[in-house]
């Protein structure tokens, strides 16, 4: 699946995971095989998902194709992520027939899991790569840099129309 | 001075909107700016002016190209399933985005914030109709129900402060407790928007790009409500100036770069949504097996065209609508937006905008408040040189007024064949960097930077148009006749 792109560099993944922090993501970083449990470990209460589109089990508790009920009762949901641009903290979520547009935005937390092969340098890589993705007919996208925020209120607060928070699992990478 | 308007009486409105709005705005501008400095300090300076460069070239190509980019994106949305409808006016665009509406039988529309359906007053034109609007954007919200206009380019209610707000909602919803604190007032908020998005028929957002070749708009965010009204919505309506397309995906990417910096400060703003025609995900609620999903973008000319063809307003369609201009603006911080009126953009780059999509009388009581101090110009990601915008404004406004407004004391005693234009002392300020090099030694541009390459020069203000030149300005060291230029420029 990687289409024989080289690997990050694990500088790469670290400063990924530096500058998520700054932008108010947690991660956690794991290999392929301990991913499931990883995963697992980052969510919270009732939690929905979405296939992943690469060989990495989803944790038994997590309602997969969750129906609205589901998706309303949801503390957590797990969707895959794309991309991930080192230089920003930035994930990307495909949203798809699989619901990942939702489930990543409406319940609480959000937990996207990204191959340490999807993590790019920089937004200028990262966009080469939305290209790519693109004119392969998946054209939308949603770049997010943090949990859903607004000052509109007077102050700075977390969780507004989208998840108050963020956790990123990268999955073939050891810390 | 508006003619219409008293210098006391434009005194006093001043004063009365100090004392209501100016704490909030003050604390909000200033906090932005901070912000600002810090987040292109991350940057750093060298690549920031790479940047700004960059975006600046993309945009000067895109409106040059502008004509071919709007086939071109016509072509690729009616690819991706979606329709393109380009607007002239705002009746042209209220009309369709009703007509949509009506062939939906749709009776609310929910909305993520877009400045450009408040330019065309779309919300007005849906109620007057029968169907319901619901702002989801928080600052929106808040003007919304205080059926106030937004007061500054990326927060509509700046000059709103929390306990304002909390006494708005208590007042309008009567919650069992009252609500007191941000998180409070976020929090109720939510829900109450939860339930207007389940409800809606449509959701309508703007767009802050929309790339031609893909058929993709982008979506700027923080709160995620963009995306949440698409998702939860059958059927979207985007509608925008013409002035947003790029040529292709990779112009964005200095966009994205930039727009969260200069706009609130963050590296990057917490969505980019790209979205290409109607999206492929499932709607909530789930399981309605008749869910069609569509989409129609609606570009508005509304003026720009126009604008296009101006040589000194042409650089306004460059704008970004980050609002960096309002907030590094000395008097903006002061008074705020509802103080610099304009219909629908106020402050900094604002006047452009109110000249090309409005009208000089919109444009040019809010150009009273620019001293021309030039705060605005590196502030601006797009190098929109608006001291510039606001002294040709000012221009057009003084020469289109009333030539008999005011009497000569003796007939005959005029200096020279003088119109209405600029008065001195303002034409100085706004021009100060077009001096001859020693006299403004002190200035920006180097004196040893050679007048062509110098974007203040006179070769871009050219002074040839002299028949308009009063005499040498009073302020003038050299003692020969002021070369300060009348506000036509040469491009």
């Amino acid at each position: 699946m990687s289409s024989g792109r080289s690997a990050p560099t694990t500088d790469e993944v670290a400063r990924y995971a530096e500058r998520a922090a700054a932008a108010g993501i947690e991660t956690t970083r794991t290999p392929r095989e301990e991913a499931t449990a990883a995963i697992g470990a980052a969510c919270r209460g009732e939690t929905v998902a979405t296939v992943l589109p690469f060989d990495v089990d989803l944790p038994a508790g997590a309602t997969v194709d969750p129906t609205t009920a589901h998706l309303e009762a949801a503390d957590t949901g797990v969707t895959a992520g794309t991309l991930a641009v080192a230089e920003y903290g930035t994930v990307v979520v495909t949203p798809t027939t699989r619901k990942e547009g939702s489930v990543s935005l409406l319940p609480e937390r959000h937990v996207a899991v990204v191959r340490a092969s999807d993590v790019v340098a920089d937004m200028l890589a990262g966009f080469d790569r939305l290209g790519e993705a693109f004119a392969a007919g998946r054209n939308d996208a949603v770049l997010v840099t943090g949990p859903s925020a607004t000052a509109d209120m007077g102050e700075l607060v977390e969780g507004v129309h989208g998840p108050a928070e963020m956790h990123v699992v990268i999955v073939g990478s050891e810390p | 001075m508006s003619s219409e308007e008293s210098r006391a009486g434009k005194a006093a409105r001043i004063r009365a909107i100090l004392d209501a709005e100016g704490e909030a705005v003050a604390a909000n501008a200033r906090h932005l700016n901070d912000r600002r400095y810090e987040a292109i300090d991350e940057l750093g300076a060298e690549r920031y002016e790479e940047l700004r460069e960059t975006v600046r070239g993309i945009k000067e190509d895109a409106i040059d190209r502008l004509p071919e980019l709007l086939a071109t994106v016509e072509a690729a949305v009616e690819d991706n399933g979606g329709e393109v409808y380009v607007a002239d006016d705002a009746a042209d665009a209220t009309d369709y985005i009703e007509s949509v509406c009506a062939g939906l039988d749709a009776e609310s529309v929910v909305k993520s914030k877009s400045m450009t359906t408040e330019e065309i007053g779309v919300n007005e034109a849906l109620e007057e109709a029968g169907v319901a609007v619901h702002e989801t954007d928080l600052g929106e919200l808040v003007i919304q129900l205080a059926d106030e206009t937004p007061s500054h380019l990326i927060g509509p209610g700046f000059h709103k402060s929390r306990e304002e707000i909390a006494r708005l909602f208590n007042e309008r919803f009567d919650p069992e407790e009252p609500l007191e604190t941000a998180d409070e007032l976020t929090a109720f908020a939510r829900d109450y928007l939860a339930d207007r998005i389940d409800e809606a028929d449509v959701g309508m957002t703007g767009a802050n790009f929309v790339v031609a070749e893909t058929g993709t708009i982008a979506l700027v965010t923080n709160e995620g409500n963009a995306r949440k009204v698409i998702e939860s919505t059958n059927h979207h309506v985007a509608v925008t100036g013409i002035e947003k397309l790029l040529p292709t995906l990779e112009s964005l990417r200095p966009f994205v770069e930039l727009i969260g910096r200069t706009a609130t400060g963050q590296s990057a703003a917490i969505y980019n949504t790209l979205v290409s025609g109607p999206v492929n995900s499932p709607p909530v609620p789930f399981g309605d097996p008749d869910a069609e999903r569509t989409f129609h973008l609606v570009l508005i000319d509304n003026g720009r065209r126009a604008m296009r063809e101006d040589p000194d307003l042409r650089e306004t369609l460059y704008c970004i609508r980050c609002g960096a201009c309002n907030n590094s603006c000395a008097n903006f911080q002061s008074v705020g937006g509802h103080a610099f009126g304009g219909e629908t953009y106020t402050g900094g780059i604002g006047t452009g905008w109110e000249a090309g999509v409005h009208d000089l009388e919109s444009a040019g009581g809010m150009n009273d408040f620019c001293t021309g101090c030039s705060r605005c110009e590196p502030a601006c990601p797009v190098k929109i040189d608006i001291p510039w915008l606001n002294t040709v404004v000012r221009d057009r406004v003084n020469r289109g007024a009333d030539p008999g407004e005011f009497d000569f004391l003796v007939e005959g005693l005029v200096p020279d064949d003088e119109h209405g234009g600029i008065d001195r002392q303002k034409r100085f300020f706004g021009n100060f960097p077009t001096l001859p090099s020693r006299e403004r030694s002190w200035s920006r541009c180097s004196a040893s930077t050679p007048a062509v390459t110098c974007r203040h020069s006179a070769a871009r203000r050219s002074s040839s148009g002299s028949r308009h030149a009063g005499p040498s300005h009073p302020g003038s060291r050299s003692g020969r006749p002021s070369s300060i230029p009348t506000p036509t420029r040469t491009t």
